[in-house]
């Protein structure tokens, strides 16, 4: 369906009110008009009708009068009384009566003049005899009257001619002869009546002739169209006003009988016509004034509206556009008309409107794209910078730096001054490099360097920078940042794979020597290849193809293999071994480490309960990840998990790393606590390698340190690890914890550990990593 | 009515008698005939004659001088019968003129203007009807029935008419009315006087309009 706008709309209805009213009005003025000009006709045709009557009267009048006239004439009497008295009249008087008559006739101009004897005879008549072929016979009853009254008269056709008759008796002083004359009906004769017509109208006297009824003249210049007309349409019943169409327009009759059909002769009758359509030509002037009163009063009418209309739909439109430029973001005032009207309250409140709006997405914009607690850009407008830089096209470089051990910072300083602090990074590291830093996540920050040569200078100078601590309220805080950088376009042209190449730097960067790496390409699974080698390990470990390897730790007292360490292997039948360095990191950041741990305690319960069944009494290490940590449900599905196979919890022991107890210190300390509450055994494991920091160890509820295989690999050769281990298991004995040193290769190394008071050792030179039924055969020697 | 009127009365009324007294002396049969139109209506000025049908000489029989009257612009009598021969006169009795005229076959005349108390005389010789007018009265009308047969009377008031002394024979009647159908004779019969009866009713058939003479002007002309 089609819509109108408003402006249409009102347009189209003042239109059909005004129409409907004209309409009305002009059907009104028709039909009066129409009406009252038949009527009019009607009347006027009434009125020429006894005008009709009246000048046929007086023609016979005349007529009579004349014929009168001629029977009194003593000349012609005194000619006429002895010729019919003669028996021989013919022959002696009737050529004097003829050239009498003829006379006569001409001196009144009549169109006939007969003279008949008292027996009926024609005497003479004018014109000649043989010119008409058929003369009235008279009645005696219009005899009778003629006598009595002296004259009578009468209606006759002949020959197609229709004839007032007269007729004169005349006396001599007895009555001798009838005078008969006859005066035709014809044009000459309607054209006379006609001109007494106040209205143009049109005559024809019409004769009945063998039951039809002919013309016999007209005033009509087209004959045969009235003649048809007549034949066709006039009966003796014809009413005598009627309307009917002729010669193509609407006419008016007035059928006027002369002489009514007789056994003598049919109808003579008068046709009076007018045209309707000439009758209302008066009007048709009326009617094209009133249609350019119409014309000028619609053309007003339409631009009226359309002026009225605009006013209002003006302003509307005005604001329609207005809200189209809004929701495209151009926030423009729109012009008040000023009226004072509702139009222009309605715009000066859309403008205030508009005005709050700007403001709010001024607000909102800023929001989306700062970081609310310290007022830097955040990863929202940082992606919008480096699509700008993408499409630039010019060479740059993405950094991502993480604040270190944020996670403990968080732990010493209130959340406000964790703020500050951030805030104060975020500047140095803008200060440094002179670039523009966002906040990436909560530990990470991220910034475009525009010159890819000075990505290490940059870097360098940013680590210095955070040489000097920071200030917060007083406390001098040291911070140091990890770096991963990735180059546009060399590395990859899409911001997001830049981003994410970053962040793998990164992953390098925590462990490089110099606190940052750039992104290698092939060192770096692509995304897809790391997301299939995680459903790869889910499938593997339902499938059998991860499994475990244990590797004994010998304790350096009693000399027993008193516990197992178990190590995942995973032998994938596409992908042949797969490194737990190449899929373990990658798990915890998946978040798939979980199934990896469950799988993992599931099966070093089952085998210790194996083991059990065998009579074989040791514990099996399982190590924990990161997440484990912060997984309040654990220590409920490990006891649960025991009681099963009703192993008491010394069997099985746990390993976490520094960094894992790190990464949330408060929340893994909390699940630690529940952990060895419930009697299972923790152990710090790669000790040396992460924060390293003797202070917290104190508070953590585990029992033993490993020292992580760098420092015990060259034991025998660096008199500096030397110096390390035999620190740290005498600090650690201090604290009250057991030691293991991993890594052990040799028997100095053992010597060495055995010196320092090492509580046990594991390594390859005790026992490389084995399944679990070569674990048993090795434990069977050891006890031979 | 004057003195003079009564007198010329006086001696009409004497001619009158004398002429009755005279035609009994010849008496020989008396006739009596009542007249009507068919519908049975008496008809008054009706003329009939006998001719007889044996020829004989009737030239002894008295021609008497007939009276037309124009008196009050009318004709006396309406219908006058005259044998052939007869003179008529015509007394104007009224106090304007007339001009008398007949423009019939049997005798065509006009009088010239006369004026009162003058009296022209006309002979009438042939036998035929004579329609007389005057030219200055239109309304004036009368008929002199002129007749060769030596019997003729006419119809008084009643439609009644007598001849009396009609010697007897064959004789043929006919009888005309200025009102009657046919042109010449409207009844023609052969009857035997002394044989048959005396009585005759005839029938006539007559026109619808009567030929009369008008009163002219009951107010007028002679005050």
């Amino acid at each position: 369906m089609r819509r109108f706008r408003f402006q249409t709309k009102l347009t189209i209805i003042y239109l059909a009110l005004f129409l409907s009213i004209q309409g009305v009005l002009l059907l009104a003025f028709y039909d009066t008009v129409t009406k009252n000009v038949g009527e009019q006709v009607q009347d006027q045709l009434a009125a020429s009708t006894r005008v009709f009557k009246q000048v046929i009267d007086e023609r016979i009048i005349a007529l009579g009068d004349k014929a009168q006239v001629l029977a009194r004439d003593d000349g012609f009497r005194s000619v006429i009384a002895p010729a019919l008295q003669s028996e021989l009249q013919e022959l002696v008087e009737s050529g004097t009566v003829l050239s009498a008559l003829k006379n006569f006739s001409q001196r009144i101009k009549s169109d006939l003049a007969i003279i008949y004897d008292l027996d009926n005879t024609v005497v003479a008549v004018v014109p000649d005899e043989t010119k008409v072929s058929r003369l009235p016979v008279l009645s005696d009853q219009l005899k009778d009257h003629a006598e009595t009254e002296g004259v009578a008269s009468t209606i006759v056709a002949i020959d197609g001619r229709i004839y007032d008759l007269v007729l004169v008796p005349v006396f001599a002083p007895d009555l001798v002869a009838w005078i008969v004359l006859g005066i035709e009906f014809d044009q000459q004769a309607a054209e006379e009546i006609k001109a007494l017509s106040p209205i143009e109208l049109d005559i024809a006297f019409l004769y009945e002739k063998d039951s039809m009824h002919e013309l016999a003249s007209t005033t009509s210049s087209d004959w045969v169209e009235i003649e048809s007309f007549v034949r066709a349409h006039i009966t003796p019943d014809t009413q005598n006003l009627f309307r009917h169409s002729f010669s193509g327009q609407d006419y008016m009759f007035n059928h006027i009988p002369l002489i009514e059909r007789n056994d003598r002769q049919g109808e003579i009758s008068a046709l009076v016509y007018f045209s309707m359509d000439q009758a209302l030509a008066p009007y048709y002037a009326l009617a094209f004034a009133l249609s350019g009163v119409l014309a000028f009063g619609l053309f007003l009418l339409v631009t009226g509206s359309l002026v009225i209309s605009r006013s209002v739909t003006r302003p509307l439109r005005e604001l329609a556009r207005a809200t189209k430029r809004i929701a495209a973001g151009e926030y423009a005032e729109v012009p008040g008309s000023g009226s004072g009207d509702e139009i222009s309250d309605l715009t000066s409140n859309f403008n205030l409107m508009v005005e709050a709006v700007k403001e709010r997405e001024r607000r909102i914009v800023f929001q989306s794209n700062h970081d609310v607690e310290t007022g830097l850009p955040n990863r929202n407008h940082f992606e919008t910078v480096l699509k700008n830089a993408v499409e630039k096209n010019n060479d740059f470089t993405i950094a991502v730096a993480e604040v270190q051990q944020l996670a403990a910072l968080r732990s010493v300083l209130n959340h406000i001054y964790v703020n500050d602090l951030l805030k104060a990074i975020g500047a140095r590291i803008s200060h440094s490099a002179n670039v523009s830093v966002a906040r990436l996540s909560t530990e990470v920050f991220i910034f475009i360097l525009d010159d890819i040569s000075q990505g290490d200078v940059s870097a360098s100078l940013i680590a210095n920078a955070f040489l000097t601590p920071f200030d917060v309220k007083g406390i001098a805080i040291d911070v140091s940042i990890k770096m991963g950088f990735s180059k546009f376009p060399t590395d990859s042209q899409d911001p997001v794979k830049l981003m994410q190449y970053a962040n793998s730097a990164l992953d390098e960067g925590r462990t490089s020597p110099q606190g940052h790496a750039w992104y290698v390409e092939d060192k770096t699974d692509d995304f897809k290849h790391r997301l299939s080698l995680m459903s790869d390990l889910r499938e593997a470990l339902t499938s059998g193809e991860v499994n475990f390897a244990y590797q004994p730790k010998l304790d350096l007292a009693s000399g027993e293999m008193s516990s197992v360490e178990a190590l995942v292997r995973w032998i994938s039948p596409s992908r042949g071994f797969v490194s737990p360095d190449d899929f373990i990191p990658l798990a915890e950041r998946t978040g798939d480490i979980k199934h990896l741990t469950t799988w993992a305690l599931n099966k070093a319960v089952e085998q210790l309960s194996e083991w059990r069944a065998k009579g074989i009494n040791v514990a099996i290490a399982v190590n924990l990840s990161a997440g484990d940590l912060l997984n309040r449900d654990l220590p409920g599905a490990i006891i649960s998990l025991l009681g099963k196979h009703n192993l008491a919890p010394s069997s099985l022991k746990l390993e976490v790393t520094e960094s894992a107890v790190m990464h949330d210190m408060s929340r893994a300390l909390e699940v630690m606590n529940m952990l060895s509450a419930v009697g299972l055994e923790l152990s710090i494991d790669d000790y040396g390698t992460g924060y390293s920091s003797l202070s917290y160890l104190k508070k953590l509820p585990v029992s033993e340190l490993k020292i992580d295989k760098v420092f015990v690999l060259n034991l025998a050769k660096s008199d500096e690890d030397k110096i390390l281990v035999r620190s740290t298991i005498e600090l650690a004995h201090n604290l009250g914890l057991k030691v293991t040193a991993e890594g052990v290769e040799d028997q100095e190394t053992v010597d060495l550990l055995r010196e320092y008071g090492c509580n046990t050792l594991q390594g390859y030179f005790i026992c490389k990593p084995v399944p679990a039924n070569e674990i048993e055969i090795f434990l069977e020697t050891q006890v031979k | 009515m004057s003195r003079t009127h009564q007198i010329k009365g006086l001696i009409l009324q004497f001619i009158f008698i004398v002429g009755i007294g005279c035609s009994q002396v010849i008496r020989a049969g008396d006739l009596s005939f009542i007249v009507t139109d068919s519908k049975g209506k008496i008809a008054p000025n009706a003329v009939i004659t006998l001719r007889p049908l044996i020829e004989t000489d009737w030239s002894d029989l008295p021609i008497e001088v007939s009276v037309m009257k124009q008196k009050l612009a009318m004709f006396t009598p309406f219908v006058l019968a005259v044998r052939a021969n007869t003179p008529v006169s015509f007394p104007n009795l009224d106090q304007f003129r007339h001009q008398v005229y007949s423009f019939s076959k049997a005798k065509q005349f006009k009088l010239r203007l006369y004026g009162m108390d003058e009296s022209k005389k006309v002979t009438f010789d042939k036998a035929g009807v004579v329609a007389l007018g005057c030219n200055i009265h239109d309304n004036m009308l009368a008929y002199i029935y002129v007749t060769d047969n030596p019997y003729f009377t006419q119809t008084n008031e009643e439609g009644e008419a007598v001849l009396e002394d009609v010697r007897s024979g064959e004789y043929e009647l006919t009888v005309w009315h200025p009102d009657q159908k046919k042109r010449k004779v409207s009844y023609k019969a052969n009857l035997i006087v002394g044989k048959e009866i005396d009585r005759h009713s005839i029938s006539i058939k007559m026109r619808s309009i009567r030929r009369v003479q008008k009163l002219a002007d009951p107010d007028g002309y002679l005050g």
